[in-house]
């Protein structure tokens, strides 16, 4: 059961690092907390399921899907966050609560209040790896996530618009004197952002095989704890902090009681920050 | 000059107020349901109270008198229920209320219809607790402890289950049914080998699968909403479980099916309302039903839980028309009502204001559709 556990873990804990990507990324360029980003994860799924219902192509409704999520990154950093730049963090803090309640009503309104399941019914395959079974669909999370991770640490480090919002995150000021568009690296963070949070929904509209308007709230909180737990602002500690806390929700889950399984996620979360305050891989400021 | 103007105004003002007052004034029903949070079985429950009372009037009213309906949000919370029932009961005057839906809604809004003496009527809150809220509180549905009995009988028999595992939502409404089921389940010397629970807005119930296949059971009960129940039982078929499934009205909906998918064939529940009731007004009811959920594609469908308000808008109107508008005179009506023609069976009432009808119907999916088996 041990081993299986571990892989249930592992499949959560990925869609916890995609999202919590998006809140580092963030957090590490502007200092602030985008509580919609699990509002983004919502439009992703949404976009995907809704085109695949009216089309039947994949190719189309990951493209819809990506362009739903990477549509509201960049609305919500041109609109509720831009103009509050250089004000007290709170006052962003604020606006991204205010987005994310205005994002779950309009997707209530466009979509109605149910649960939507996923037009297509993939393979059920199933794989024995040290006693555990493991669907094509986990493998499949799992693949995505891994190279999703790897081609954003590429971009950051090889390409240029990576190595700006590298920059600027480092010291936007100084960036903005070598000749860096602090915007456009604003833009470039919230669009890579975006575009992982949405793969995460819409990897998980299939996975569990329903979209709804409040997906988004649950795994939006624990994104947010594992981007914490990580080390806010450290890519490879979003990594880390969503696989920790997927497999210590599952693990407490199994051995603990079920009755607590979420709180078994922010039980890691408190641990972790009373002996390491600033997150596990989290710089020293 | 203008003082005689105003006169004249206030005086044709005051005629009109008077005439209206004097005339065909509305008769004002309230109903509180969940119409923001929870709206998938709202919804549902408003539509047949709209249904029901456009049939009224289009009947001419009652007594000349059209109807005319308040609804209420009770978004899910029991200050919400009550803070709409006082408004409906001061502002709008109301002598009668249909909902809240939630039996802690409806707990919570009891005393203060005894206070008021208003008569409320609950569609579908389940819980035995209602039976001793007092003489005003009524309900159109069956206890959960008639529906536990019925799907506890039927996993003995034909079912034949030996051993039961348990999914529940960690709710009121969840862990309720599961004190209640296991009580059942043992007394009929059925085993419950293994219990798990998971949160609402849960999509991933791997651990708690993966901890359940330790054990061995041929039956395997979820009770909880649908948004919750349909990905599990989705998962545990995925995930190797064979074993039979159970769960509660909230799966009584195509939804449940449609989100499941093939891992909805052969799931056992209960259900109050049966859509193959063979009476023209059920028909009629089926046919108004249906062409407004078609009409409108985010109109969410749940057939049972608009029969169950369109029946307890019906008994309002009937009671109204015999007794007249008045609290005390609704109840003596629904007191003495015997055999009320309704869609979800014919109606009585008992002393704690139960429903008293033909019982629980019990239904199995199969080929992706509900099929009454018993």
């Amino acid at each position: 059961m041990f081993f299986q556990q571990l892989v249930n873990g592992l499949v959560s804990g990925c869609v916890y690092a995609l999202i919590a990507l998006g809140y580092t990324m963030i957090f590490g360029i502007l200092g602030i907390v985008n509580f919609a980003q699990g509002e983004i994860y919502m439009f992703g799924a949404f976009g995907a399921v809704t085109v695949y219902a009216a089309t039947g192509s994949l190719a189309l409704a990951i493209l819809a899907g990506l362009g739903a999520a990477c549509l509201v990154g960049v609305l919500l950093e041109r609109f509720a966050f831009r103009p509050l730049r250089g004000t007290h963090p709170l006052v962003p803090l604020i606006s991204a609560i205010g987005a994310s309640i205005l994002l779950s009503s309009l997707a209530r309104f466009f979509f109605g209040p149910e649960d939507r399941p996923f037009p297509h019914e993939f393979s059920a395959a199933t794989y024995t790896v040290f006693s555990a079974h493991i669907t094509g669909m986990q493998l499949t999370i799992m693949g995505i996530s891994a190279a999703l991770m790897t081609a954003l640490w590429l971009f950051l480090t090889m390409s240029r618009h990576g190595k700006a919002i590298q920059a600027v995150a480092m010291d936007s000021d100084a960036a903005r004197l070598s000749g860096i568009n602090v915007n456009r690296a604003y833009v470039a963070t919230f669009l890579s952002g975006s575009a992982l949070s949405g793969v995460a929904g819409m990897l998980m509209a299939v996975y569990y095989n329903a979209t709804s308007p409040t997906m988004g709230l649950l795994p939006g909180l624990k994104a947010f704890s594992a981007a914490i737990l990580g080390g806010v602002g450290s890519i490879p500690g979003a990594i880390i902090g969503g696989l920790v806390l997927g497999v210590a929700e599952n693990l407490g889950a199994a051995y603990l009681s079920s009755n607590f399984k979420d709180a078994f996620a922010f039980i890691a979360l408190v641990l972790v920050l009373i002996i390491r305050p600033r997150g596990i891989m989290g710089q020293r400021k | 000059m203008k003082k005689t103007v105003c006169a004249i105004i206030i005086a044709a003002f005051s005629v009109c107020v008077w005439l209206q007052n004097a005339g065909a004034e509305d008769i004002k029903i309230g109903s509180i349901l969940r119409l923001s949070q929870g709206a998938s079985d709202g919804l549902p429950a408003r539509r047949g109270v709209e249904i029901a009372v456009k049939e009224i009037n289009a009947k001419g009213g009652i007594g000349g008198r059209k109807v005319e309906v308040i609804f209420e949000d009770s978004k899910d919370t029991d200050q919400a229920a009550v803070a709409a029932f006082q408004k409906l009961v001061s502002m709008d005057g109301v002598k009668v209320v249909i909902g809240p839906m939630k039996s802690s809604e409806v707990l919570a809004v009891a005393p203060i219809a005894m206070r008021e003496k208003i008569v409320v009527i609950t569609p579908n809150g389940t819980s035995p607790k209602i039976s001793e809220a007092g003489e005003y509180v009524y309900r159109g549905c069956s206890r959960i402890d008639k529906q536990a009995e019925a799907l506890t009988q039927f996993a003995k028999d034909p079912m034949k289950a030996t051993g039961v595992a348990i999914l529940y939502s960690n709710e009121p409404y969840g862990k309720g049914c599961n004190d209640l089921f296991t009580k059942q389940f043992t007394a009929l010397g059925i085993p419950v080998v293994a219990v798990e629970s998971f949160m609402v807005g849960d999509r991933d119930f791997s651990a708690q699968i993966t901890k359940l296949k330790q054990s061995t059971f041929d039956l395997l009960f979820i009770p909880g909403y649908l948004q919750e129940t349909a990905p599990a039982i989705a998962q545990a078929r995925k995930m190797g479980i064979v074993a039979e499934s159970m769960g509660v009205y909230g799966d009584m909906a195509p939804k449940y099916i449609e989100l499941a998918g093939k891992a909805a064939e052969g799931h056992i529940n209960a259900s109050e309302y049966d859509e193959d009731y063979a009476t023209g007004k059920n028909k009629k009811f089926k046919d108004a039903y249906y062409s407004i959920v078609k009409a409108d594609a985010n109109e969410p469908n749940n057939i049972m839980f608009a029969a169950l308000t369109y029946d307890a808008m019906g008994l309002v109107a009937e009671a109204i028309a015999a007794k007249g508008n008045s609290p005390d005179g609704i109840r003596s009506y629904l007191d003495s009502v015997k055999d009320f023609d309704g869609v979800t069976g014919k109606l009585s009432f008992d002393a704690n204001g139960d429903v008293v009808k033909q019982g629980v119907y019990i239904f199995k999916v199969q080929d992706g559709k509900y099929v009454k088996v018993k």
